[in-house]
């Protein structure tokens, strides 16, 4: 159970080691804010949709899965949608198409196909906690840099002082790339040198 | 043959529960969408009409506006306590990664009262979402029309543009130009 959970969160991090989800990644991580809330929307429909996939895994005929299975992330993104418009809509506004575009993320259809279509529920909803929670700590880690390089700000709090010249650049497109491949960067020499040791 | 009907059998009702649950969670959502888009419009109306004298909220009356060539989407005439009246209009300027909503207040001398950026979410971060900072667009208050735009100093009637982002800047320019004209043709019919 534990090890289900933690698998998402650490060894096989949707973000720093799978590297899936990349586009809302990138896009969305201008603010601590927007990356967080694209994390939990995400999470939301990764749990439910490996729930409702885990449910109906018997079924669906092996030919239809596909198919079936981005009717099911549909439905739930929708909902969520809904939701954030009539209770969050200035969240919802600043993350606009990317809420819509989670029905093709593939981390949520990569779980469908690869854990919630072979397990059973609780399971299923355990692997979807994990995952989210992995791409959530994602992308509050690159959207966190982003925003004190970029804005001197953290939350919208200013941490850097007034006299600060943010390096607007990181919160661009191109600082995503680059910041991102920075963080991955520190990542894999941290892994390296506990191979070393061990 | 029996395969195909099966296989599309079920999809068909896999689709039909999803769609049948999301027209639950829209009919329980809509009217509070609409509520909030409506409140939203209605704030920004009353915050760029502010300080041009008392407005009798329940006189609106709503003109869609479409003409090519202009930004403009629909204007909002408020009477005034004391006559004479106020518009607010909701106009969509093109800015540099796409529209930039916006409500420009303007009375019936065609003088600017106050504007609003609504939604500048499509400019880029740090630079043409600038536009959405007070010291921008409060430089449009008391503005007449062919408002120009500068890089410099402003003088009489020049908006100075947000540094780096000349773009979006102008497209507010360009807005606020396309409600005068917008207002005008009103006023004159």
């Amino acid at each position: 159970m534990k090890k289900t959970f933690l698998n998402g969160v650490i060894n096989e991090n949707p973000t720093f080691v799978q590297l899936l989800g990349m586009c809302p990644l990138l896009a969305v991580t201008t603010s601590v804010i927007n990356g967080i809330g694209m994390g939990i929307s995400a999470t939301v429909v990764l749990i439910f949709s490996n729930v409702a996939i885990s449910l109906i895994r018997r079924l669906v005929p092996d030919k239809i899965r596909i198919a079936s299975y981005v009717v099911v992330i549909a439905g739930f993104v929708t909902l969520v949608d809904l939701i954030l418009k009539a209770y969050l809509p200035a969240l919802s506004r600043s993350l606009g198409i990317f809420i819509p575009l989670i029905v093709v993320n593939c981390i949520i259809l990569a779980r469908a196909e690869a854990f919630a279509s072979k397990n059973g529920p609780l399971k299923s909803a355990l692997d979807g906690l994990g995952m989210g929670l992995g791409f959530t700590i994602g992308l509050f880690t690159l959207s966190s840099v982003r925003e004190i390089i970029g804005n001197g700000t953290i939350f919208g709090i200013s941490v850097l002082g007034s006299n600060y010249q943010p390096a607007i650049m990181a919160i661009l497109p191109p600082g995503a790339f680059i910041l991102l491949g920075l963080i991955l960067g520190v990542i894999n020499i941290y892994k390296a040198r506990r191979k070393g040791n061990a | 043959m029996r395969d195909y009907v099966r296989l599309s059998g079920i999809l068909f009702i896999i689709t039909a529960v999803v769609a049948f649950v999301l027209s639950i969670a829209n009919s329980a959502t809509n009217e509070r969408i609409n509520s909030l888009a409506k409140a939203a419009v209605k704030s920004a109306q009353s915050e760029v009409l502010k300080g041009a004298g008392d407005i009798e909220l329940d006189t609106a009356q709503t003109f869609e506006y479409k003409t090519d060539n202009s930004s403009v989407s629909s204007i909002t005439k408020y009477q005034k306590t004391d006559g004479g009246s106020l518009f607010a209009v909701s106009c969509a300027p093109k800015g540099y990664g796409g529209e930039i909503s916006m409500m420009v207040g303007v009375d019936d001398n065609l003088t600017i009262i106050g504007i609003n950026i609504i939604d500048n979410a499509k400019e880029t971060p740090g630079l043409g979402s600038e536009i959405g900072k007070s010291e921008f667009y409060n430089q449009f208050g008391g503005k007449t029309p062919n408002i120009t735009i500068t890089k410099g100093k402003p003088s009489d009637n020049e908006i100075q543009a947000v540094t780096g982002a000349t773009v979006s800047s102008k497209a507010v320019v360009n807005g606020v130009n396309d409600a005068i004209a917008a207002v005008q043709e009103v006023l004159s019919t």
